[in-house]
């Protein structure tokens, strides 16, 4: 049987409607946008092949930056549209120096979202009932819940996205740009766009980290938005606190530093057959927890690995922190959970030396890292530090740093889940 | 041979070879004007006219001189597209090589184990990059051996049957997979994050030396592919006639297998594991064309390249950020073929 003519006519026109009925459909209609000249005129950055159309624009509105791979980008004076693909450290700290107005984009390991069941406790199986985001940054600066998430190196950058924001500088958070393909395909593809692209670096980028890097941080953005005095102030300030946990374990033996187990009580790491998962020597946690707060890890691996009870068992830490592991974790999940029956005659919990880290997102460091520091020190080393308030404490640290209201101060503390991680009463 | 005339089983409409070719010219027009529209499409607003007067900048046609529209639609755009293309035809173009060879509707590229050696080789790079040139060619490395790995396992005596060569490839990519599993459990939180969203499959990263790398060997692979669009008829009336009928039926199944492997590891290293497009393409070309391999293989090969340029450009334009495209192809293609499966049951499974 021989198709008719007919409807193969009509066959072949569907399959062109529907091609374009399909796209069109998805990707919104084609209205014909008469953008015919770019938003914006972008800087070309010294690196960057001149464009003819580049219009002419004075010297003295631009500045040259040396961000931290040692790459001088040529940026505006005074920015106003910033993009910070940072996970939070960039919003932070323009919080911090009050000029969080500027952002109109953020990159992030997710979208600012309010989530109840991310507290899952394994007590009876329960969740945390709190409906909020981790991400202090929108508590800091509410809007960035309206302004569009772009992705990150490791996701993938809506470029598009990017350039029609037209920011002015757009700040970048790296970690592995030196190896790893897609962050440098990232660099690459926004530094073509022609916006003034600053990398600073994760602590993690250097094989040991420090908090001098953490502190270049802020120092390179004091440059850009030219806050040096703010930014020197803040890090005094953090140094300050660092000075003091280190004043206060300094001298003290070897033998006598208790081992300081990093036990992350997700539920996927149960899944696979663990009670947990802990983390070895070479985390920054391990490494500011050994260099700052002189104690020493009781796991003396490296990576980031699950465990099981009798691994625990064996490793008999004196002092267990919970940090954020998939969900947020108190003490209580490790004393009455069933799920860590097991474990029950490990030193730290036996005598109830398990505490909670202020809950995070993104697993990165932030300028909150100072705090979450002297409450670890705290933890570890309570005769040292009890004289230390931790509620007042934290209520100073968020207004020192961010310059906040006692209410905000109450929401940063609820975000940060301090109470019902059992940190503060 | 090449007039040998193939009917659908169940009765359903027939086509002549003409109308066939028709069919394909007409398919090949619905791609270009998918890509046409898709590369006006994104966050940015570039206006229609902009965005052909930048493609005809970059082919010394005419003249624009806007360099973010440039940067926008010739370097994220049109290699994002371009790509989508060669991965979409690659992919369905080995999933109806392996179907046919094979003689099995629920056969896809990745049967052999290829995505799961692409996988390995890719978090290898990812969480020991010291020691591996690139992600790129680790996974294409890999994607092989695994592959070949299978091949060499269901050899005996120089004869591979089919259903041994199946269970190979079933064997080596549960290997392979168990070995990304260790991966992702030693691997550092970064990492792991990168190996998920590798293995989901996503165009963020193309570039134009992605497109130089894989379009020319896909064109010439799939082409050769095309051509032996006739043996594969005959393969997939079983090894006993095809011998009677004069095919070295050892030596085609190597070179068929062969390619199909070659560009789908190359597709797969390139934008990481898209699901769906080997597997419901030729599906959905059969609905319309028939079994005939000689017109099957290009209209799989052209509806697997309209389907990804559609799903990228959801991939892309959806939210403000990036969606990985194997996410669009599952949520896309389940219900499809879904309904392939509860509606033309006949024509697929006789």
């Amino acid at each position: 049987m021989r198709m008719k003519k007919s409807k193969m006519t009509l066959l072949v026109g569907a399959l062109v409607v529907a091609s374009i009925i399909g796209i069109v459909s998805m990707s919104g209609c084609i209205d014909e946008k008469t953008v015919e000249t770019p938003k914006q005129v972008p800087v070309p950055t010294p690196t960057e092949t001149s464009k003819p159309e580049v219009t002419p624009v004075k010297e003295e509105a631009y500045k040259t930056v040396t961000d931290m791979r040692g790459k001088a980008v040529r940026i505006p004076k005074d920015p106003k549209r910033v993009v910070a693909i940072s996970e939070g450290m960039v919003d932070q700290i323009m919080v911090a120096f009050g000029i969080e107005d500027k952002i109109v984009g953020y990159g992030s390991c997710g979208k600012i979202r309010d989530c109840d069941t991310s507290g899952y406790l394994a007590i009876n199986d329960t969740s945390d009932t709190y409906n909020g985001s981790w991400y202090i940054g929108s508590i800091l600066y509410p809007k960035m819940r309206e302004l569009p998430y772009l992705g990150t190196p490791t996701k993938g950058i809506n470029y598009e996205q990017l350039a029609e924001l037209n920011p002015d500088i757009i700040i970048m958070r790296a970690r592995d740009y030196d190896k790893n393909e897609g962050e440098k395909k990232t660099i690459a593809t926004i530094e073509k766009l022609g916006f003034p692209l600053i990398i600073i670096n994760r602590p993690n980028h250097y094989d040991k980290p420090d908090v001098s890097t953490i502190y270049k941080e802020i120092e390179v953005l004091g440059e850009i938005f030219d806050k040096q005095e703010k930014a020197e102030e803040l890090i005094d300030f953090l140094d300050g606190k660092l000075t003091f946990i280190k004043e206060r374990t300094k001298n003290i033996p070897e033998s006598e530093k208790p081992g300081v187990l990093y036990f992350g009580l997700s539920r996927s790491a149960r899944k696979k057959g663990g009670a947990g998962n802990v983390r070895g020597i070479d985390s920054i946690q391990s490494i500011f927890l050994e260099d700052i707060i002189n104690a020493k890890n009781a796991y003396r691996g490296k990576g980031r690995v699950i465990m099981s009870a009798e691994q625990i068992l064996a490793l008999n830490p004196d002092v267990i922190v919970l940090p954020t592991s998939s969900g947020f974790h108190p003490p209580r999940e490790l004393y009455e959970a069933e799920a860590f029956e097991n474990i029950r005659e490990v030193k730290a919990i036996k005598e109830k030396r398990a505490c909670s880290l202020p809950a995070v997102g993104c697993r990165s460091e932030r300028l909150d890292f100072a705090m979450t520091l002297m409450i670890e020190a705290k933890c570890v080393y309570p005769e040292r530090f009890k004289d230390i308030d931790l509620n007042e404490f934290v209520d100073n640290y968020y207004k020192d740093v961010f310059d906040v209201s006692d209410d905000k101060v109450e929401k940063l503390k609820l975000t940060q889940r301090l109470r019902w991680l059992e940190i503060i009463e | 041979m090449n007039n040998i005339s193939f009917e659908h089983k169940s009765g359903g409409l027939v086509f002549s070879n003409r109308t066939k070719v028709t069919f394909i010219i007409a398919l090949f027009i619905s791609l270009t004007i998918t890509a046409l529209i898709a590369i006006t499409r994104g966050a940015y607003d570039i206006s229609v006219i902009a965005v052909y007067e930048v493609i005809l900048d970059n082919l010394n046609i005419a003249t624009q001189t806007n360099s973010l529209f440039n940067t926008i639609v010739w370097e994220i755009r049109m290699p994002r597209i371009l790509l989508a293309i060669a991965v979409g035809m690659a992919l369905a173009t080995a999933g109806g090589v392996y179907q046919g060879t094979f003689r099995n509707p629920l056969v896809e590229p990745f049967i052999l184990g290829v995505s799961a050696g692409a996988a390995f080789g890719a978090a290898l790079s990812i969480v020991y990059p010291q020691y591996l040139f690139s992600i790129q060619l680790s996974a294409f490395m890999f994607g092989m051996v695994a592959v070949f790995g299978a091949y060499s396992l269901a050899s005996v005596r120089g004869q591979t049957p089919l259903v041994t060569l199946i269970l190979a490839g079933v064997i080596l990519g549960s290997l392979f997979g168990s070995a990304v599993s260790i991966l992702k459990y030693i691997s550092t939180e970064t990492g792991l994050r990168e190996i998920v969203f590798w293995m989901m499959g996503g165009f963020y990263y193309a570039t134009w030396s992605d497109v130089y790398q894989i379009v020319p060997v896909v064109t010439i692979c799939t082409i050769v592919l095309f051509i032996m669009g006739w043996k594969l008829n005959v393969l997939s009336m079983g090894e006993e006639e095809a011998k009677t009928l004069g095919i070295n039926t050892e030596r085609t199944k190597i070179i068929l297998i062969t390619l199909a492997t070659f560009v789908t590891a190359l597709s797969v290293s390139v934008v990481g594991i898209i699901a769906w497009v080997g597997l419901m393409m030729p599906h959905a070309a059969r609905l319309v064309i028939g079994p005939d391999h000689r017109f099957l293989l290009p209209s799989a090969a052209i509806m697997g390249a309209i389907f990804l340029i559609i799903c990228d450009t959801i991939a892309r334009t959806l939210t403000t950020a990036e969606i990985p495209v194997g996410i669009i192809t599952s949520i896309l293609g389940a219900p499809y073929l879904m309904y392939l499966l509860r509606t033309k049951k006949n024509i697929f499974f006789g």
